[in-house]
């Protein structure tokens, strides 16, 4: 096992090489100018000149390549002009908003998507599988920049039960000690309940907009692969053994109904990633989402470049991770 | 003697589009203590669908027991609760199937499925379960059991995978055991095996059998009376030496004359034309007269009884029988 992952590991060189590439010149080709997104419009051109050498972006292309991967080595992920902060560190203060705010989503589809699969798999038919059916077509074709301005509109404007959708805290409570960066997670280890309270109020509907997608696949990928496995023979088998109808649905059919959900899950992590751009956009969220929404406004080459690369290692990360799990779970396939 | 399980006219219907279909039709089946059952048929006679019937394992909601009753120790089968039927169902009534390659979970160790029945019925512990599975596997004559318990189905063959479904079934001791077909995915060398084994576990733990197969030659070797269903229907039933000899039935004469014979004058294989009728367009005199070489005009419309032709010898046919009618 601690020989398939390392291989693994070592074929994941070939395609960070083919993204750091990609992403470079992909990011060359957008129109307009750095230099003068800085120094702004009415600049004199000896300013942009200048400007533009400062910068190195008078050197040929494959010159500003070359120094761009000698600094990726050093760990250098370069200077985003438009915060004025070096890439690492406008991450380091952004990441843990996007992971708690992806990680949130990533429970609430789980924790809708398995249970209502589940049901609507044993109770074909039923209120419960028609009502599922017909959110999860609505879920996935519904963008989420809609369905959040109309959650917004709903829970905020209307109703005010949620917070403004402006950040990760309301103005009246500072952020708890840092720990880990994750609010919800930093509050609870410090006790500080005032801070709880807002970040999961304010968590809350960013969190629901960006799992749904999400929720709506797994659900119906957890209902067809329940359904399939149920029809099959080994499960007449445990049903032959007296034991309740419980542990037949979920110890027998859930275990191998989750190895092609498994799959769909993996994938869907890595989308979660391009949806928060989206979601932490509209939301105000201060993660990287929004950050790389202001990088590409403000044709910020170094942090679109920095997280194109960093969604590339977490999706292949992700796939790594699926399957290594798919690898425990079914021990018809095991890697040596 | 009281028997020990016993089947009175069960009508099993499947709920389809077009209305329930009767696919077994009023069978009677008596299975006393130790001894060993023959039901054979071809496929789709119902066969299987009345030992899913016993076992109460029928699809819900896409299936029915329209009318008679299933009694076991002289007590309903029908009329327990589902909790009830949990505490029969794998612990004093068991049952292995056709399919050995699927029949077991892919994921979970052999040790853990034979276990989880022990669990469940007699309480056992995790630890005492399992030396109880590896004994059960040492029983079915399985080599290094310790070892194999801890594997998973796919590395075994069909066969052993087969004396583990047996192991499981036999786990708790059951008093009945239904054998859906169980050497048909087998080699005929494991084939002899497995009914070596199953005999054996009879002897040692004095399990009735239902042995349902539609193999005439497994019949003979193993069991002691035989019924033989046709589209639903019980169509003779008899002693096992009887029935060979004296077969009553058109169908049983045209299943033992579609059997190739070793010894003796070579014959043609004579095989029955024509295939089981739908149970959406049944026949509506005798179910096998359109297949039958003895037909005449009244079976085309007249549905004879079950009878007693002589003792111990039943028959569901015209030709015996017109007098008492």
């Amino acid at each position: 096992m601690a020989l398939y992952i390392l291989r693994r590991l070592f074929y994941m060189i070939p395609v960070l090489i083919g993204i750091v590439f990609i992403t470079f010149f992909l990011t060359r080709i957008l129109p307009g100018d750095p230099a003068l997104m800085i120094a702004g419009t009415e600049a004199p051109e000896e300013v942009l000149k200048k400007l533009r050498g400062d910068m190195g972006l008078n050197e040929p292309l494959y010159q500003q390549f070359f120094h761009y991967v000698i600094r990726l080595f050093h760990g250098d992920f370069g200077f985003a002009w438009h915060t004025g902060h070096s890439v690492f560190s406008d991450f380091y203060t952004r990441l843990p908003a996007t992971i708690e705010l992806t990680l949130a989503s990533f429970i609430i589809a789980l924790a809708v998507a398995l249970p209502v699969g589940i049901i609507a798999a044993t109770k074909k038919e039923s209120i419960v599988d028609h009502i599922s059916r017909v959110f999860s077509l609505i879920g996935s074709c519904v963008p989420s920049f809609w369905l959040a301005l109309i959650l917004i509109y709903v829970f905020y404007s209307k109703l005010n039960w949620s917070p403004a959708p402006l950040g990760r805290l309301g103005d009246s409570v500072s952020p708890p000690t840092h720990l880990t960066g994750l609010y919800v997670i930093d509050s609870l280890l410090t006790w500080n309940i005032p801070v709880l309270e807002q970040a999961l109020a304010h968590l809350l509907l960013p969190a629901i907009v960006l799992s749904t997608g999400m929720m709506a696949i797994i659900s119906r990928m957890v209902r067809s692969s329940m359904l399939e496995v149920i029809s099959q023979d080994f499960i007449r088998t445990a049903r032959a053994k007296g034991i309740y109808e419980r542990s037949v649905v979920m110890k027998h059919a859930l275990v191998n109904a989750l190895l092609p959900t498994l799959t769909v899950i993996g994938v869907q992590f890595g989308l979660l990633l391009g949806g928060a751009v989206v979601t932490e956009t509209i939301f105000s969220w201060p993660g990287v989402g929004s950050y790389i929404t202001e990088s590409i406004l403000a044709t910020d080459y170094a942090p679109i470049q920095a997280f194109t690369l960093m969604s590339a290692l977490i999706i292949s990360f992700t796939n790594l991770a699926v399957d290594v799990i798919y690898g425990l779970i079914d021990p018809r396939v095991r890697y040596d | 003697m009281r028997p020990l399980l016993e089947v009175k006219d069960l009508k099993t219907e499947f709920l389809t589009g077009k209305g329930p279909v009767r696919v077994v039709d009023g069978v009677d089946l008596v299975l006393n203590k130790g001894e060993t059952l023959g039901v054979v048929g071809e496929s789709g006679c119902g066969k299987s669908v009345t030992s899913m019937s016993i076992m109460g394992l029928l699809p819900k909601g896409q299936s029915r027991i329209a009318g008679g009753d299933i009694r076991f120790h002289d007590q309903s089968l029908l009329s327990l609760s589902v909790k009830e039927m949990r505490q029969v169902r794998g612990n004093r009534i068991a049952m292995i199937f056709q399919e050995p390659m699927t029949s077991l979970n892919p994921v979970f160790k052999i040790g853990n499925q034979i276990s989880e029945a022990l669990r469940f019925h007699k309480n056992l512990s995790k630890k005492e379960a399992w030396s109880e599975a590896v004994g059960m596997l040492k029983k079915v004559g399985i080599p290094r059991p310790e070892q194999i318990a801890r594997e998973y189905p796919h590395q075994l063959s069909g066969g052993m995978r087969q004396r583990v479904m047996i192991s499981i079934a036999m786990a708790c001791n059951p008093e009945v055991l239904i054998a859906d077909e169980p050497t048909t995915a087998l080699d005929v060398t494991i084939q002899a095996q497995i009914l070596e084994l199953m005999r054996g576990l009879q002897h040692e733990q004095g399990t009735a059998i239902m042995l349902i197969t539609h193999d005439l030659g497994v019949v003979a070797e193993t069991c002691q009376r035989v019924v033989v269903m046709y589209a639903g229907q019980v169509v003779e039933e008899a002693e096992v030496g009887m029935l060979f000899k004296q077969p009553l039935h058109p169908y049983t004469q045209g299943l033992l004359g579609s059997l190739p014979q070793l010894a003796g004058q070579k014959k043609r294989l004579e095989p029955i034309v024509g295939s089981v009728p739908s149970p959406l367009n049944m026949p509506s005199g005798c179910r096998f007269a359109p297949r039958c070489k003895f037909r005449t005009d009244a079976c085309l419309e007249y549905q004879p009884p079950l009878l007693e032709v002589e003792q111990g010898h039943k028959c569901r046919c015209i030709l015996y029988g017109e007098g008492e009618q």
